[in-house]
């Protein structure tokens, strides 16, 4: 959480809240769990919250098989480490107000219908329990939510004339690709390519998935390659067109008439692609920039190299 | 939110444990990955609901409803000076995290 705290120091806020575990007196859960509490927010009221939050977490392993009592005095030892007032922080420690916020935290989590800890809420909705949560995963929930604030609310307007030739430039990091776009084989890709490149859905965003051999792929700008610019159009397949070899413009999509803003550019013939993926245009100059893109496959695992953005987009019409 | 809760359901990953925050490492879920590499999309997720009536324009809208932003109404409590918060309020994303030290 501190990592995503600062890779999006504007766009997350994170919230702790305690629900200690403590059960019943007939059938008691957690032993430490309100004393937990309890030295977090006796910490709290000297403004180090956070820092006694760290410790436990961090020391879970030394405190969590003490008695009662000795944790007690291992949380005293902590707090005078970390700089507390220790004789104000052992009065709050097991005073009655506090006593009585971990028992309503208890009872609240309680009435909400917690099932376990940690429970994670993401604007008011919780996270589903079949879904690890792991930074990538928050990470992609905070990239697509931001995205949100650039998606249409409409389907582009039909503006292209599928008589017309149009060509549009990549201006990428590595320099230029050239691509014709078939207006009249596939008018609703065309159109929805030249909508989002006129409105700037292109710029700074980064070739998210480029896998040598088989495509590069862009037009997300969440990076995430869930991205969508807020609307879906049908696939538009031409017998005559086929992925043939490289530098064949496809539109991405999540399964059947789901295309949206993502599009790739083969690297070589991919026959398993014809018919399931829209062609709409072939590299007519810089396939060599783009075979050039930096390799990156964010299904993949391990560290992500950063990519290479696309600049800007434009169209001409010829 | 059905937006973001298709992604859930597609992502399909290892079952939430009841583990502690230290859990949030930067491990990457490879279950996120399709078999065979695709074109499209990583994972499914914006298959919108009526692909199978899309109006003649040949296009639909997916993003009917926006995601509630973060002090939309909810059961749980907004976010009051009570509370333990790391992040500006104006931040688009909050995450809460109920949560016991034990």
């Amino acid at each position: 959480m501190e990592q995503l705290l600062k890779e999006y120091p504007n766009d997350l806020r994170f919230v702790y809240r305690q629900f200690p575990l403590i059960g019943t007196p007939e059938s008691p859960f957690h032993d430490k769990a309100a004393l937990s509490t309890q030295a977090s927010e006796a910490a709290g009221n000297q403004g180090k919250f956070w820092e006694m939050h760290d410790v436990l977490f961090e020391n879970q392993a030394d405190w969590s098989t003490l008695s009662v009592a000795d944790f007690q005095k291992w949380l005293i030892q902590k707090a005078g480490e970390l700089g507390l007032d220790v004789e104000k922080f052992t009065t709050d420690l097991t005073s009655e107000e506090l006593a009585k916020l971990a028992q309503n935290a208890w009872d609240n989590g309680q009435k909400i219908g917690f099932t376990g800890t940690p429970s994670l809420i993401v604007n008011g909705q919780p996270w589903p329990s079949n879904v690890e949560i792991t930074a990538f995963n928050l990470a992609t929930i905070i990239q697509l939510t931001t995205l949100e604030d650039q998606q249409f609310t409409e389907c582009p307007a039909m503006t292209i004339d599928p008589t017309k030739q149009y060509v549009a430039t990549l201006h990428t990091e590595k320099g230029d690709i050239v691509i014709e776009l078939f207006a009249d084989k596939a008018p609703l890709a065309v159109n929805s390519f030249i909508f989002l490149a006129k409105n700037g859905w292109f710029d700074n965003v980064t070739f998210h998935r480029v896998i040598p051999g088989f495509v590069a792929q862009a037009g997300d700008p969440s990076g995430t390659g869930y991205g969508t610019p807020g609307y879906a159009f049908k696939n538009e397949i031409s017998s005559d067109l086929k992925f043939d070899g490289p530098g064949v413009l496809g539109m991405a999509n999540a399964g059947a008439d789901s295309n949206g803003g993502q599009f790739f550019i083969t690297y070589a013939a991919q026959p398993t692609l014809d018919g399931s993926y829209t062609i709409f245009g072939k590299v007519i100059q810089g396939m060599d920039v783009a075979t050039s893109l930096t390799p990156r496959d964010p299904s993949g695992t391990g560290e992500l190299p950063p990519g290479d953005k696309i600049l800007s987009v434009t169209i001409e019409e010829k | 939110m059905k937006k973001i809760f298709l992604l859930f359901l597609i992502l399909l990953t290892v079952s939430l444990a009841g583990c502690k925050p230290q859990a949030l490492t930067a491990s990457i879920p490879t279950s996120t990955a399709t078999t065979e590499a695709r074109p499209a999309p990583t994972v499914v997720l914006t298959v919108p609901t009526q692909s199978a009536f899309l109006p003649d324009s040949g296009c639909t809208v997916v993003t009917k409803k926006p995601t509630p932003g973060p002090t939309a109404e909810s059961i749980y409590p907004p976010v009051s000076d009570t509370d333990h918060v790391k992040g500006p309020a104006s931040a688009k994303v909050t995450m809460i995290e109920y949560s016991d030290f034990q």
